[in-house]
């Protein structure tokens, strides 16, 4: 009998959601999507996930291939279809009896709170959720669900709760408000692309293109990552993935063809690195005029960052922006945890990357 | 022995913000270099061309060495672009000595120009970042400015340096561009004006951070038997060195030390078989303060965490045991990229013929320049002697 584990992430533009203050100007439906898929107990016990179909307001270019870009080789995704669709899509699946292993499907929706979740997709959480454990969507029309949505309740509180509720607690600012910073009401993609060299390239969303003190579509004008080597390199950069040299056991990050100690191309392993509780080195607070002008539209819109060298591994630290906190609050010597967000807007297509947060308290550990 | 290349000529024009075309920035610098050859020169005598530049904000991205063979008026000789970011001209020097001591060429024309004004202010900060890390440090937000922050905030958790160190680069820099008239700042500053200042990338200042400058330098090259043709007093060029490191911050084996710097030293002092004690002046890369302190313990003039007492005890000053920058540093000098380094040996070749004016180092004989490209991805270390 198949199952199925639901997780359901959503984003409002302002506001509280459930008494927790919105997620920060660099999350969005696909980071908490992301995290979302990271804070499932991995591999759901009991079966492997197989299936992701995200959808909602996903990049394009990003949510056909979220398994992918995660690093979860086995996870078969779909592209992104209408609601009702892929709810009916969702329930064949469910109900066709030979299917053996499990169904993790990523709900970014950008349903207003408090509004039913479509029909079909309402049936398809319904009878997963009858079928093994899922996650409800919080606000929608689905039934609680007894002992198991309670546990799920909790998840998806995790979930939410990570970062902004600790944000909430640490800065002291008020929450940005205005059109540059809006979350989920900004990211409206157009849904009219061209083909261009066999890639898509989108229509800037109006929201962005108007009244904005900065373009954000920027075009580069220089030496920047290119857009399909920067796919090409998202599942190590999204999820810490070092290599191992199997053959003299050097490890290096990020993730390239051969060993910069020995040279051999034949023994890499992937590693994926912790993200928690890295070791700050140094820090730095970027105040406005000293941003890549990439970061313009967010230190116009939220001011200074601060940056930290963090240590991932004995031979490996990564450089990091701060989210979360208020710039000038994580010192050397602290601890951090990675996580992925959005960075900036480049060409059409938001450019997503690691960012630092506080770490959490260790689980077992006092104060 | 080893032949040996000589400075016969030099030229500089002011750095600052300036009407100027990087074209005419150029044909000034290279006039002025050719203009300072004593018995006189022909420009189709040189056998070989190098300039040193970024091509900030694209002016001309590509192929832009040819650009200096036309102002130079030597079209028709080989002319490369060398880019090393800030370490450019430095590496366009390295260039025209290698082909001097390796016999292939007699006469050499090494420039470096930057335009970088111009741009709007969008523009100008997506360039200050291009020679950066492009994979992690800059998505991460920074450009230099804030890659040396974290290299301060380190050296400051490892050794405890004093911010005052910091600011004291900045007022000793300011107080020697007064006397340059090349200089883009010519400011005094008080230690508490630079502790005032806007903070740029913490712990950085306003103040710790050079000016965006345009400018131009030249230098005429010669081997040492052929130099008496040109001049009877050439400032010879001791020994050279030069290094690399990993491209960003996080790869390096150390955030407080350049290895690219160490190894650039130790090559050069090693060629040119002199002492540090023998150095009179030093010419170093000081785009921040904090690089002039990383400079001064990567150079060997002071041990790691050293140079924030050797720069508060006044040893650097003009007048000083050991004057560092005595040209007013890229800090106030002005640092327009690509001209840098050929400025740093502008500055030794005029100091060493004791024609540097109100900034002369009293009795120099031995002269070092550090040109540094970036964060410490690439160094030179160059030593000059008086003929
Ligand atoms: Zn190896």
């Amino acid at each position: 009998m198949s199952r199925s584990i639901v997780a359901g992430s959503r984003v409002e533009p302002s506001g509280e959601l459930g008494g927790v203050p919105v997620p920060g100007p660099d999350e969005d439906a696909f980071t908490l999507s992301v995290a979302a898929i990271d804070r499932l107990p991995w591999p759901v016990a009991g079966f492997p996930v197989r299936q992701v179909q995200p959808f909602g307001p996903f990049p394009p270019a990003l949510a056909g291939d979220l398994g992918e870009a995660l690093g979860r080789p086995g996870i078969d995704v779909r592209p992104a279809r209408p609601l009702p669709e892929l709810g009916a899509g969702l329930i064949s699946l469910l109900d066709d009896p030979t299917e053996e292993g499990g169904v993790a499907l990523v709900l970014p929706t950008s349903v207003p709170q408090g509004a039913p979740v479509p029909p079909r997709i309402s049936e398809a959480i319904a009878l997963g959720f009858a079928r093994g454990p899922g996650v409800r969507l919080r606000g929608s029309s689905l039934p609680a669900g007894g002992a198991d949505g309670a546990r799920i309740d909790d998840l998806v509180q995790e979930l939410r709760g990570h970062s902004s509720a600790r944000r909430a607690a640490s800065d002291p600012r008020p929450a940005p408000a205005g059109r540059d910073v809006e979350v989920d009401g900004g990211m409206a993609w157009s849904e009219t692309r061209t083909p261009v060299g066999g890639r898509f390239q989108w229509e800037s969303p109006a929201a962005y293109s108007q009244g904005s003190s900065a373009d954000p579509w920027l075009v580069s004008e220089g030496a920047y990552l290119p857009w399909p080597t920067y796919l090409a390199h998202r599942s190590g950069r999204w999820r810490l993935a070092a290599a191992e040299c199997g053959a003299c056991g050097a490890r290096f990050f990020p993730w390239r063809g051969s060993c910069p100690n020995c040279g051999r191309s034949d023994r890499l392993e992937r590693r994926e690195l912790s993200r928690s509780g890295l070791e700050v080195e140094a820090t730095t607070v970027v105040h406005p005029g000293a941003q890549p002008s990439e970061f313009d539209l967010q230190a116009g819109s939220s001011g200074s960052y601060e940056v930290v060298v963090a240590r991932a591994d004995p031979h490996i630290r990564v450089t990091l922006q701060l989210t979360g906190a208020s710039p000038g609050s994580v010192r050397i010597g602290d601890r951090v945890d990675a996580v992925l967000r959005r960075l900036f807007p480049l060409e059409g297509a938001w450019r997503y990357g690691l960012k630092a947060i506080p770490a959490a308290p260790m689980a077992g550990t006092t104060a | 022995m080893r032949r040996r290349a000589a400075v016969v000529g030099a030229g500089h024009t002011r750095f600052g913000a300036l009407n100027e075309s990087p074209r005419e920035l150029l044909r000034a610098a290279v006039d002025q270099a050719y203009g300072s050859v004593d018995k006189g020169l022909t420009p189709l005598d040189i056998g070989e061309g190098f300039l040193g530049t970024l091509g900030f904000s694209g002016w001309q991205l590509g192929n832009a060495s040819a650009v200096l063979a036309e102002e130079a008026r030597i079209t028709g000789a080989p002319v490369t672009r060398v880019e090393n970011a800030c370490a450019s001209a430095g590496f366009a020097l390295r260039s025209g000595i290698l082909a001097i001591e390796s016999g292939a060429r007699d006469l050499i024309l090494v420039a470096g120009v930057e335009k970088m004004t111009d741009a709007p202010s969008r523009r100008r900060r997506y360039w200050l970042g291009v020679s950066g890390d492009t994979e992690w440090e800059r998505m991460a937000g920074l450009t230099f400015a804030g890659v040396y922050g974290l290299m301060a905030s380190a050296h400051m958790r490892e050794h405890g340096t004093p911010v005052e160190a910091l600011a004291e680069v900045a007022v000793k820099n300011h107080a020697n561009a007064l006397k340059n008239p090349n200089a883009h700042l010519r400011k005094a500053i008080s230690r508490e004006e630079v502790l005032a200042s806007p903070l740029v990338a913490d712990p950085l200042r306003l103040f710790d951070c050079c000016p965006v400058s345009d400018g131009a330098a030249a230098l005429l090259l010669a081997g040492e038997d052929v130099a008496h043709r040109f001049t009877d007093t050439p400032v010879l060029i001791a020994g050279a060195g030069a290094g690399s490191d990993a491209l960003a911050l996080q790869d390096r084996r150390s955030m407080t030390r350049l290895a690219a710097t160490r190894r650039a030293a130790d090559e050069a002092f090693q060629r040119a078989g002199v002492e540090r004690s023998d150095v009179d002046f030093l010419e170093v890369h000081d785009c921040f303060t904090i690089a002039e302190l990383l400079a001064l313990e990567d150079l060997g003039f002071a041990a790691p965490g050293g140079a924030a007492a050797l720069e508060l005890s006044g040893a650097t000053r003009l007048g000083g045991e050991r004057p560092v920058n005595p040209d007013g540093g890229l800090k106030a000098k002005g640092h327009p990229i690509g001209a840098t380094g050929a400025s740093q040996a502008y500055e030794a070749f005029v100091q060493l013929r004791g024609s540097a004016g109100d900034r002369q180092v009293r009795g120099a004989e031995t002269a070092l320049a550090h040109n540094v490209g970036g964060s410490g991805a690439s160094a030179t270390v160059t030593l000059f002697s008086v003929g």
